[in-house]
């Protein structure tokens, strides 16, 4: 066995000894205690969502109109995404994307591709993560070990950038990559279909920048070719994928 | 079919000693096995039904490890920039944490190959279950992982003499 066998064996041995010290945390604990905040939290909003949906007829003049006409709402019905994206809407939770300077439109994407665009940018803009589940539906990827937006709302919660991140990409030029059946994926940054990171100009480093440190680009240099974030919508308007580092 | 409980007591350390190698320290490694186990839970009507929910698990785990560290490493950036923070004792001989070290410097997949082979000590094939890959695309990883640590300048110089 060589030198480097020895001493990632060792190290193995000795990590598996140190865990197998380590006591079981009590799983019920913590998880509940998470799930206690969740709930605070989700109380929190609805008293606020309460609020706002009961400040405007609390303050609004009595109009003389019959009670059958009271909660008729005074713009047609839309649908739960509609809502949810419409910018001005106040956002679900504070997030990252706050004052992230909105991706201005981009050329020549077909119109189901701009739509779907626009539309995460809409909800992200605002917080949505429920709006970004609406558009998701059961195709989007964001993590090899499964899930969708719930891995954003996560990410979000443990301090990782993706709704900014989104923002940001979308602002980044983008490519096409050609499916063997026929189908074509919009993907953002162009950089992520470059078969190598020497193909990077310095100005899409700089665009990288936004969403990369320093130490992350130099890694994903050392790959060979981009792997951090970067996400992709199909011909048809489907959003794919929303990851890094798988 | 096992419960919830029995699959979390049988499988806690090893989950440890995989994120341990992944993490900076204990403490983090303890936070991301549990929300490892937390993701599991809450789906787990689905999960146990699965071929090897131990692959399930450990793929959440391997992922969010390693898209964990990559913000922890900014925070310490910005740690740094402030002063230093109180150090906590360590809890790996200085010449396992080199090597791990030098392990978080690969590619995130060269990293996962690489824990899951000899620490999790798992098969080829359950390995690339996974890491949702062919198992030629983990003797790949692991081929390329053990060159970059050959070549390391850091850890590994002793190799060359």
């Amino acid at each position: 066995m060589n030198k480097l066998e020895q001493r990632l064996n060792a190290a193995a041995e000795e990590t598996r000894k140190l865990a197998r010290r380590r006591p079981v945390t009590k799983f019920d604990e913590r998880a509940q205690t998470r799930h206690r905040g969740a709930l605070i939290l989700a109380a929190a909003f609805a008293v606020v969502i309460l609020m706002f949906g009961l400040l405007p007829l609390l303050m609004s003049e009595p109009t003389g109109s019959t009670g059958s006409e009271v909660g008729t709402p005074s713009t047609p019905m839309t649908t739960p995404t509609t809502v949810a994206t419409t910018l001005g809407t106040a956002p679900e939770i504070e997030c990252s994307a706050q004052g992230v300077p909105l991706p201005e439109e981009a050329e020549a994407l077909p119109a189901a591709v701009a739509t779907t665009r626009e539309a995460i940018i809409t909800a992200a803009a605002a917080c949505g993560l429920t709006a970004l589940e609406s558009l998701a539906g059961d195709m989007l990827t964001t993590s090899l070990g499964g899930g969708g937006v719930e891995n954003l709302r996560s990410w979000e919660n443990q301090g990782e950038h993706p709704l900014a991140t989104l923002l940001h990409l979308f602002d980044m030029t983008y490519a096409t990559v050609e499916l063997e059946d026929g189908g074509t994926i919009y993907v953002w940054p162009a950089a992520a279909t470059y078969e190598s990171w020497s193909e990077v100009t310095e100005e899409e480093i700089d665009e990288l920048s936004r969403i990369h440190s320093e130490g992350e680009l130099d890694q994903i240099a050392g790959y060979g070719s981009y792997i951090g974030w970067r996400t992709g919508i199909d011909q048809d308007g489907n959003w794919l994928y929303l990851t890094a580092f798988d | 079919m096992i419960s919830f409980e029995t699959f979390y007591r049988n499988e806690y350390r090893a989950m440890l000693g995989m994120a341990r190698a992944l993490a900076p320290d204990t403490t983090v490694a303890e936070d991301l096995v549990q929300e490892a186990f937390i993701t599991t839970h809450r789906r787990w009507d689905q999960v146990s039904q699965y071929d090897s929910p131990r692959a399930w698990v450990r793929r959440v785990l391997i992922n969010r490890a390693t898209s964990l560290r990559r913000r922890l490493a900014s925070e310490l950036r910005a740690l740094a920039r402030v002063g230093p923070a109180d150090a906590t004792p360590p809890d790996l001989s200085v010449e396992t944490s080199e090597v791990w070290s030098e392990v978080h410097r690969l590619s995130r997949r060269q990293q996962q190959a690489i824990v899951l082979h000899y620490v999790g000590q798992l098969s080829m094939v359950e390995i690339a279950d996974v890491m949702g890959c062919s198992q030629g695309a983990v003797k790949s990883h692991l081929h390329s992982a053990r060159e970059s640590l050959r070549t390391s300048p850091a850890a590994w110089d002793e190799e060359l003499l």
